[in-house]
């Protein structure tokens, strides 16, 4: 009886937590699908962004990205061409 | 007692025990999974609506490239990249004045990175012609300090503290991030905690700070760690650290970063976390980049900083993508990046 019980208690624990779990999962692939279309929407309307930079290092040497977001050059420290770099969708590369 | 073991062998059944030992697994599993999600503070979410948007002001001036935007007593000033120049706006985002015109001569600016400003007087430094300019807030030129001769050590990319005589701020030294340079008598110290990183380079490219300043002492805040620290300002001893990546909404973004880091993160690259800080009674706000839909940087984590640190919630900005921001005493003003507009929100 004791184990009917026990059982019992742990098939509703159970239940609790994966109801609990499935309901997150499932709200976080709605909104992730539901970004993902509004993106693609956007990206057909304005026929795909995409945007490159380059930095020049000196000596003949380069660096750039391309980003579908946002690309920008990055300053380096004050005097001096090391440190500088590009930065393309948060992905910052340096001379 | 025979009678016993002999009961208990008839009901001993495999497959129960193997469905008993199932269930204590997916027990243990599910707390497991329920402790793990509670770790994870989700803060409450606020969707701010915009007010008040400029692409253009006195008919011929456009943005590009807009950084260090900064509220001081009902002004907000910032660098527009596009002229090189500092623009001072009202609450209402009407022109009030242009600060430095472009060039590379005397009085001149060239490269605008950051300003910082302390009372009546602003300290701006320019990249390209490698100067440190101190002007009053009507825009008159106060001092020109060059540092062409000399073996300064200052990242002008992040944002730094003034205090009339001092700059403080990133050192762009990986072993003593954090740096002091007196204008006046042109002596530099170094300070603050190194981040460890298992390759040098990625130990040089990654220990520069922002430098904010509050009554606790010097707020510092990575561009690329979820860290804020506090520095005594007498001492420079670091007073606390602060690790935000507990917050569910910063800890998913680090998440997909160290995916993408994994598949294409080269020696002399990295991501960034914080895009841009700002500081305004007691509250510290941090714009972070979301990299768990594509990428998108709207969104403030709004923290409570008095004798210790408290995430109070995301303040999510309309736009998709913002490069700076500032906080008055009734708004947040944000440069929206994808649209070229100076937005403003009711806080």
């Amino acid at each position: 009886m004791k184990k009917k019980i026990l059982c019992g208690i742990a098939v509703v624990t159970i239940a609790v937590v994966a109801a609990f779990n499935i309901n997150l999962q499932e709200s976080y692939e709605l909104s992730t699908i539901r970004l993902a279309n509004i993106e693609a929407l956007a990206s057909g309307e304005s026929g795909g962004y995409s945007c490159t930079v380059t930095r020049d290092c000196g000596g003949g040497d380069s660096v750039s990205c391309t980003g579908t977001s946002h690309c920008e050059l990055v300053t380096g420290p004050l005097g001096s061409s090391r440190g500088r770099g590009v930065k393309c969708d948060g992905k910052v590369t340096k001379c | 007692m025979e009678k016993l073991l002999n009961a208990s062998r008839l009901t001993y059944n495999p497959n129960i025990q193997n469905m008993i030992s199932k269930i204590r697994f997916s027990i243990l599993i599910s707390c497991v999974l329920v402790l793990f999600n509670s770790c994870q503070n989700q803060l409450p979410e606020i969707n701010l609506s915009k007010e008040l948007s400029v692409d253009v002001i006195a008919d011929s001036i456009y943005f590009l490239n807009v950084g260090c935007m900064t509220s001081h007593e009902g002004e907000i000033f910032f660098i527009n990249g596009h002229e090189d120049n500092i623009i001072t706006l009202n609450e209402d985002l009407s022109l009030i004045k242009i600060i430095g015109t472009r060039g590379q001569g005397p009085n001149e600016l060239l490269g605008l990175n950051k300003f910082s400003i302390k009372d009546s007087l602003m300290a701006v430094l320019t990249g390209g012609n490698n100067r440190i300019n101190i002007f009053n807030l009507n825009g008159r030129l106060l001092k020109e300090h060059g540092l062409n001769n000399t073996d300064i050590r200052f990242h002008s990319g992040y944002r730094f503290v003034f205090n009339g005589r001092e700059i403080i701020g990133s050192s762009s030294l990986a072993d003593t991030p954090l740096t002091i340079y007196n204008i006046n008598n042109q002596r530099q110290s170094f300070f603050g905690e190194k981040y460890e990183f298992p390759l040098l380079s990625q130990a040089t490219i990654r220990n520069d700070r922002h430098t904010l300043i509050s009554d606790e002492g010097f707020i510092v805040v990575s561009d690329n760690m979820p860290f804020i620290e506090v520095y005594d300002i007498k001492t420079n001893m670091l007073k606390y650290k602060y690790d935000y990546s507990t917050i569910g909404q910063v800890g998913r973004s680090l998440n997909e970063i160290k995916n993408k880091g994994r598949q294409n993160q080269g020696s002399n690259s990295y991501y960034t976390l914080c895009q841009d800080v700002y500081f305004a009674d007691n509250y510290l706000y941090i714009l972070f980049a979301n990299y768990t839909n594509g990428y998108r940087v709207n969104e403030l984590v709004k923290f409570e900083l008095t004798s210790s640190i408290k995430p109070i919630s995301i303040l999510k900005l309309p736009g998709k993508i913002y490069s700076s921001f500032c906080v008055s005493k009734e708004f947040i003003y944000g440069y929206n990046s994808a649209e070229n507009t100076i937005e403003r929100f009711k806080l």
